[in-house]
């Protein structure tokens, strides 16, 4: 490993040890930066990866809706680290927890749900296909040129999941490397009622072990999964599937508890390194011949804004005030039905949550539904047991909060007498002209560091396809008994899956960084997470920011061998 | 006081109540977190809750019979700020009812137990089994 750890500064104070020089510095250590570190360290750089939040282990991840669901524990404290928002709504930003995927080591995919869907080949060139609506735009890359890094991102994190199922998927070059995972015997229901309707339902593939793999254990299939972190180690979180074995090649050091606050340039416009302060407060600055941003897309966009100097007055990449535009969530519809649990055996004696079952059917909408003809993918699996938030709920939907017995007996009923069947669907959240993120004038984080402001409209075609998807899900409810359908969101924003804050094209008049993911302008500068994506796609992000990451360590490597990435000076 | 309204949310007639699995001490512990602003709100509200029974059967709240207590409740609540602080209270009783036994509610897991999440269907089911599968 390279040189020790230095003691650094204290703030305003010259450090007064020389800074370390590392071959490349990894900002964040999530989906984007996980393939980074692996890839790297494998071909024998010496990495440092930089990570705000903490370390946590296995035993750490309690399967506790208290403090996960309810007190957001992955997330900044809303005081000390907000994001804040405003909408139409609003006349002031207002503090929010929107956009904070997860602080921690592994990000956002500790606690994923780990749908690992592709995009279907249409994602890649909306425009082209559909047309101009709001901003959307054609990938700079198609789905053929990441069709590769595809496969090696499921190979890598572990996909269990079903190739050649669906007719609608994208071309393959190889199958999933486990199998999918046991689902429940109402699935088997499921497939026969879609099949008679004439859909083509397929196994959800997910980054969770059917079996053991890469020395992690196979899934526990325990009650709680999605968004907890996991305690097994099955499902494929950067951490366990990618950060591990970085480090295990000696070569990848992961620093967790340092807030990076500025890239650094020099006076020919490349990248030197960082500046981050540590746990104890200290400022440090690191040197680097490679640094990549990986901090999720509104995180990756402020620190590009905060990084603005003498040469890069408006933020680095910024030239064409471009960076913030066009930031994506994604849009979410979603439902929950009761199944009376007398309805089947099953439903009263196996408790696993897993049906396991997605459709591709409805990924382009039939004529007439909206100006856009673009939907989603459905999913639809047991609902698992958030008693907390499910009861609260139940308790507040009216008018006066239920108490006393009969809140008490609609509980016991809600659970005792019935399982609730869930249905998700992931649909394209349009770029477009209000939505976007920038520094906040007024708010500032414990650092002393203007916020991510995030501005959010949303285009009429979220809740217009978000219906019509709805009533597609609501069929098979209906199809399988269900009663007491419920309408959780319409059309309505994820609270994470960020993108497209440093859109990717040929253009630097228009685009942020090049199909390569490098920064416009400055060669040893590359944004790798969500934030490339010209548009959010129809299907949950994370596979492709996945495969989107390790395409871009690949072409890093062979730029850095052609000599293209001196010691910095 | 507190004790006393958490058994009239969640009442023990027909199994575990706010009684049996320390919802009362739950709230007492999430009030006294709260910013003293925010609190003085509840307290308001919980002393016109007092003052109301007082007025209508000469005793404090906690000292009347349940179904006095409920009859108080209804009319507590036709004021809209009583309702707002009522709703909260359901809210956290709720937490203290079914969260993990580690944050002094759900005492002896009796909330989860209610609503019939023993053993494998419990949220932690999980957590046994797998500390057995990871001994070398």
């Amino acid at each position: 490993m390279g040189a020790g750890r230095l003691p650094g500064s204290r703030r305003g104070e010259p450090a007064t040890l020389k800074p370390e020089v590392w071959d490349a510095v990894i900002v964040g250590s999530g989906a984007g930066g996980g393939p980074l570190a692996l890839t790297f360290a494998q071909a024998g750089l010496r990495v440092l990866v930089l990570e705000k939040g903490p370390r946590m282990s296995r035993d750490d991840y309690r399967p506790d809706e208290v403090d996960v669901a309810l007190r957001g524990s992955f997330s900044p404290d809303l005081e000390q680290d907000p994001h804040t928002i405003v909408t139409r709504k609003t006349t002031r930003a207002l503090r929010t927890r929107m956009g904070w995927i997860a602080s921690c080591v592994g990000g956002g995919t500790v606690h994923m749900g780990s749908f690992l869907y592709r995009f279907l080949p249409d994602d890649f060139q909306m425009r082209s296909r559909f047309g101009p609506h709001e901003e959307i735009e054609d990938w700079p890359i198609s789905y053929q040129e990441l069709e590769p890094y595809y496969l090696r991102a499921e190979h890598e994190v572990g996909v269990s999941g079903r190739a050649g199922v669906s007719p609608f998927e994208g071309p393959r070059s190889g199958p999933y490397p486990m199998p999918p995972l046991d689902s429940h015997p109402l699935a088997e229901t499921l497939d026969q009622r879609c099949r008679s309707r004439g859909l083509h339902p397929f196994p959800t593939p997910r980054g969770i072990n059917s079996r053991p793999y890469h020395g992690r254990p196979a899934c526990a299939y325990c009650q709680i999964c999605a968004g907890f972190g996991c305690r097994v180690g099955a499902r494929g979180s950067s951490q366990e599937a990618l950060l591990t074995r970085a480090e295990a090649t000696g070569r990848c050091e992961i620093r967790a508890g340092c807030m990076v606050r500025r890239i650094r340039t020099n006076k020919e416009g490349r990248a030197t390194g960082c500046l981050y302060i540590d746990s104890e407060e200290r400022e440090v600055e690191v040197r680097a011949r490679i640094v990549c941003v990986c901090c999720s897309a509104i995180e990756s966009a402020r620190l590009l804004l905060l990084s603005a100097d003498t040469l890069f007055p408006d933020g680095l990449g910024n030239a064409s005030g471009r960076v913030g535009r066009h930031l994506q969530f994604h849009a979410v519809t979603m439902a929950e039905a009761m199944l009376p649990r007398d309805m089947d055996p099953s439903l009263a004696e196996n408790p696993l949550n897993f049906l396991g079952r997605s459709l591709l059917d409805h990924y382009v909408l039939p004529e007439g539904v909206s100006d856009l003809p673009k939907g989603g993918v459905l999913r639809f699996d047991l609902s698992e047991p958030l008693p907390i938030s499910d009861a609260q709920l139940l308790a507040t939907e009216g008018d006066v909060p239920l108490w006393g017995a009969p809140l008490k007996r609609k509980l016991r009923d809600r659970y005792a007498a019935h399982r609730a069947i869930h249905l998700e669907v992931f649909h394209d959240f349009l770029p477009n002209r209000h939505t976007r993120v920038d520094l906040d004038p007024e708010v500032e984080d414990r650092w002393g560091l203007p916020v991510a402001r995030i501005h959010l409209d949303l285009p009429a075609h979220h809740r217009v396809a978000g219906h019509w998807l709805l009533e597609r899900g609501f069929e098979i409810f209906e199809d399988l008994g269900a009663e007491d359908f419920r309408v959780t969101t319409l059309g309505g924003t994820s609270a994470y899956l960020v993108h497209g804050t440093c859109r990717a094209g040929r253009d630097p008049e228009t685009s942020v960084l090049n199909p390569d993911c490098q920064v416009h302008g400055i060669p040893n500068l590359f944004v790798v997470d969500g934030s490339f994506m010209p548009t959010s796609g129809g299907a949950a992000p994370t596979l492709t920011i996945l495969a989107n990451s390790f395409r871009v360590a690949d072409h890093i490597l062979k730029r850095g061998q052609s000599g293209e990435f001196p010691a910095p000076s | 006081m507190l004790e006393a309204l958490a058994a009239r949310i969640l009442p023990s007639d027909d199994g575990p109540g706010a009684a049996e699995t320390g919802v009362g001490g739950y709230l007492q512990k999430t009030l006294d977190r709260l910013a003293a602003g925010t609190r003085e709100i509840y307290f308001q509200q919980l002393d016109a809750l007092d003052q109301i029974a007082r007025r209508s059967v000469d005793r404090g709240f906690a000292d009347c019979s349940p179904s006095d207590q409920d009859r108080l409740v209804e009319s507590w609540i036709e004021e809209a700020r009583a309702r707002w602080v009522l709703e909260q209270l359901v809210r956290i009783s709720l937490e203290g009812f079914l969260g993990d036994p580690r944050h002094g509610g759900n005492r002896r897991r009796l909330g989860w137990s209610y609503l019939g999440l023993e053993d494998e269907w419990a949220p932690d089911a999980c957590l046994a089994p797998v500390a057995e599968n990871l001994q070398p």
